[in-house]
């Protein structure tokens, strides 16, 4: 068999393994699958038009200018910037560590093509994200420019190249990570704390901004070139499609398969050594008995919660994200990083509706707290070990109070922890400023109560990647719909209706909280029970 | 009543394969009861309905005479049950996972350490307790789930292949701390394949096939005088022509 055999072999083997997030589970009804496959698809096509009404509201706003080739460079660099972050963490688990490596690695197949399956997968990953802005961006473009079938084949020859260049960027970053913290022995711990600095620098990086916020405001070619002095590449794809430019084009083509070929043929070199780094752990003393410290119950089942999360980089970052970001956030505004945020004093003073500023700001912080998705997860990330809890004397009201017990903490913390951050750096209203706190521990309480349910009604504990439940699953996508839909949409009320849509939405998610919570503790325990082990 | 009692267990998966079809059996106390059977014959859905982690369509079942379906955080208490691959927390210590074990079964601090300590000497795992799970062998996770079975001293010790990944000494450990058990008052149910370890360890034996006992009783009462393996295929070739 020749190398590129091999490789399409090897992807079409292992290409629906990983993606099949949404394999059929046992038991599930074809028209279960059905209603499920047009829900996302219904979601899908909600993003999509949001997006496309935002590329129609900088056309609008460029084309009198002369200035719409901003619109390709802003989706290509955005979508860009999305894939590198969300890749990073992929790295240990997708392209190291992953479950069949000593099955694959032991196949008479090159090492350098089982890192281009690898990174072809995470390569798939983010295309699918980047055509949902991409295509929009290209078909508004097009409209608006009147451009012809040149640039549309160009553009979609560039926007499957689009990806290349940050997998490769977020693989090495994430590799280097992974290193790192392989030499501590609570390398879960390590990861978590060594990405998220990274995270965090980036976005005080890109948040520190009164260049960037007057650069948008300007518009045109300054926010061109800036954008194509930070990232040549979407410089080289703007002149390529919009200018038909052909040296650039190639530039373009040559960087992205270049550089990602130089990487399979690098990594591939140092594969072995460097998975096993990543996989072994380093010879510890002798370990004495040191007195243990004895808990309730409730306690113990707890701080196995707690172990859990902690012990995954996906999990954890996945799962805690939404709550850190928040408190990132608001430290950001509180040493005044974040310019564009502090537009937001202005509404806070502004006369028309004094609340607006703040009920935008706390439904997203919300929004960030709601995105804990803990509870949705920690009944299927189990997993194989399902029948410890389970086989343990202790009641299944017990291990669910636990699990939302976890979410509850996480996001309460993000949600106070942001929310006094914030109150430091508005102007005090004694209506509106406790609503910092008090939205986004809504929120919290919400994505706990309705995580819970639903990952009690599709939980999965069959899964070969952590991805599979974190990342993929009906309970998490669910849980993001309606988290988005609800608080996300209700600050777009708020700005045309006014600030008493965050009080609306409150009461409605507390209701909506405690009919999950009543659920939970009523029928949730007998679907918990049913699950085998 | 025995330290197990099954009593017309049925258990019908949602594909309508029928695991379990009205099995009945009693593990009494000071038994080691050897449960064995060809693949597929339910024996690990039959362990499960015993550990309460499966559900099960009719019957019922008691240890140390506390109904599973009445009383199972009771019922679990007094149980310890090892799986025949012990998937444990790979991101928690050892020692860690033991303090666990211990505080969900209300091990008595005053003598966790001390049985910690005697188990974990016994199986040659006491240097690497300090050591993330994720990092140990299959053998060495084996050792600790065993480690985690024998700590809260339970009446009743449920083993799927225990032996398998366990080197010979600790095989060898792991046979004399069921011996101790069951001089104490307590059961095991202790399900295989390797009928020689079973003729040579076990009380009583029960064998399974297609869901139903087809021979029960003292290991000299079903061998008579011929081994184990001999009268196991005899049985099961019998059954399977039945």
């Amino acid at each position: 068999m020749t190398a590129w055999q091999h490789y399409w072999l090897l992807l079409k083997t292992q290409l629906p393994s990983v993606l099949r997030g949404r394999q059929k589970e046992s038991g599930e009804t074809k028209r279960s699958q059905v209603g499920y496959n047009l829900i996302i698809a219904v979601a899908m096509l909600v993003v999509l038009g949001t997006v496309t009404i935002a590329y129609i509201g900088m056309a609008e706003a460029l084309q009198p200018i002369g200035q719409l080739s901003v619109i390709p460079t802003i989706a290509m660099a955005g979508g860009s910037l999305f894939c590198l972050f969300t890749t990073i963490y992929k790295t240990n688990g997708l392209l190291f560590g992953f479950q069949d490596y000593d099955l694959v690695m032991s196949l008479p197949v090159r090492s350098s093509i089982v890192v281009a399956v690898r990174l072809t997968i995470l390569y798939v990953y983010n295309l699918l994200f980047l055509l949902a802005v991409m295509v929009p961006a290209g078909v508004v473009y097009g409209i608006y420019a009147g451009a012809g079938f040149w640039f549309y084949l160009v553009f979609a020859v560039e926007t499957l190249l689009t990806p290349l260049v940050p997998v490769v960027i977020a693989t090495f970053l994430g590799t280097l990570i992974a290193m790192a913290a392989s030499r501590f022995q609570r390398r879960g711990i390590a990861g978590i704390i060594l990405t998220l600095l990274f995270m965090v620098a980036w976005m005080m990086f890109v948040y520190n901004t009164d260049s960037v916020i007057e650069q948008f405001a300007r518009y045109g070619p300054q926010l061109n070139a800036w954008v194509a002095s930070a990232y040549p590449p979407a410089g080289w794809f703007a002149e390529g499609c919009c200018n038909l430019n052909m040296g650039a084009f190639a530039l373009f083509a040559a960087l992205s398969i270049g550089l990602f070929a130089a990487f399979c043929w690098l990594v591939g070199r140092y594969y072995r050594a460097v998975n096993s780094m990543l996989t072994s752990f380093s010879a510890q003393k002798k370990y004495s008995l040191k007195p243990l410290r004895s808990a309730g119950v409730r306690k113990a089942l707890l701080y196995k919660e707690f172990k859990r999360l902690t012990a995954s980089t996906n999990y954890f970052l996945n799962a805690a994200i939404g709550p850190i970001m928040g408190i990132v956030i608001g430290a950001l505004i509180c040493f005044g990083m974040a310019g564009s945020f502090a537009d937001l004093a202005d509404m806070a003073a502004a006369d028309m509706d004094p609340g607006m500023g703040y009920a935008m700001v706390a439904l997203f912080m919300g929004f960030m707290t709601g995105m804990s998705e803990c509870a949705a997860v920690s009944i299927s990330i189990e997993g194989r070990q399902l029948w410890i809890i389970k086989s343990a004397p202790v009641s299944t009201q017990d291990i669910l109070r636990a699990k939302r017990q976890l979410n509850l903490i996480l996001s309460g913390i993000g949600a106070v922890g942001a929310g006094l951050l914030l109150m430091f750096n508005l102007p005090f209203s004694i209506l509106y400023s406790p609503a910092l706190i008090l939205t986004p521990l809504i929120c919290g309480v919400f994505a706990t109560m309705w995580g819970q349910k639903l990952n009690l009604r599709f939980a999965r504990f069959d899964w070969t990647s952590e991805m599979q439940i974190v990342k993929r699953s009906k309970p998490v996508t669910f849980l993001m719909l309606t988290t988005m839909a609800l608080v996300l949409g209700s600050i777009l009320l708020c700005a045309v209706i006014g600030s008493w849509v965050m009080f609306a939405v409150d009461g409605l998610l507390l209701i909506w909280s405690w009919i999950a919570h009543h659920w939970i503790v009523t029928k949730g325990t007998a679907v918990f029970d049913a699950y085998s082990a | 009543m025995g330290m197990l009692d099954i009593q017309h267990l049925t258990k019908i998966y949602r594909s309508g394969t029928k695991a379990v079809d009205d099995l009945s059996l009693t593990v009494d106390a000071g038994d080691i009861f050897a449960f064995i059977g060809p693949n597929g014959a339910g024996k690990t859905t039959t362990i499960k309905s015993v550990v309460g982690i499966m559900e099960f369509n009719s019957g019922e079942i008691y240890i140390d005479g506390r109904s599973i379906l009445q009383d199972p955080v009771g019922c679990k208490q007094v149980t310890a049950y090892i799986p025949d691959n012990p998937d444990l927390y790979d991101g928690m210590k050892g020692i860690e996972f033991l303090n666990f074990i211990c505080d969900v079964f209300s091990v008595p601090s005053s003598s966790r350490e001390k049985r910690i300590s005697r188990y974990a000497d016994a199986l040659g795992l006491a240097d690497n307790l300090g050591s993330l799970i994720g990092s140990y062998s299959h053998g060495m996770k084996q050792k600790l789930a065993v480690i985690s079975a024998l700590v809260h001293e339970p009446k009743l010790m449920i083993l799927d292949e225990p032996f398998v990944g366990l080197d010979p000494r600790a095989s060898f450990t792991l046979k004399e701390f069921m011996h101790e058990l069951t001089s104490q008052g307590s059961a095991i149910f202790y399900s295989t394949h390797v009928l020689e370890v079973a003729e040579k360890l076990c009380d009583k034996v029960a064998i399974i096939q297609g869901g139903r006992i087809i021979a029960s009783g003292t290991m000299e009462e079903v061998r008579g005088n011929q081994s184990l393996e001999h009268v196991f295929l005899e049985l099961t070739e019998d059954a399977e022509d039945a």
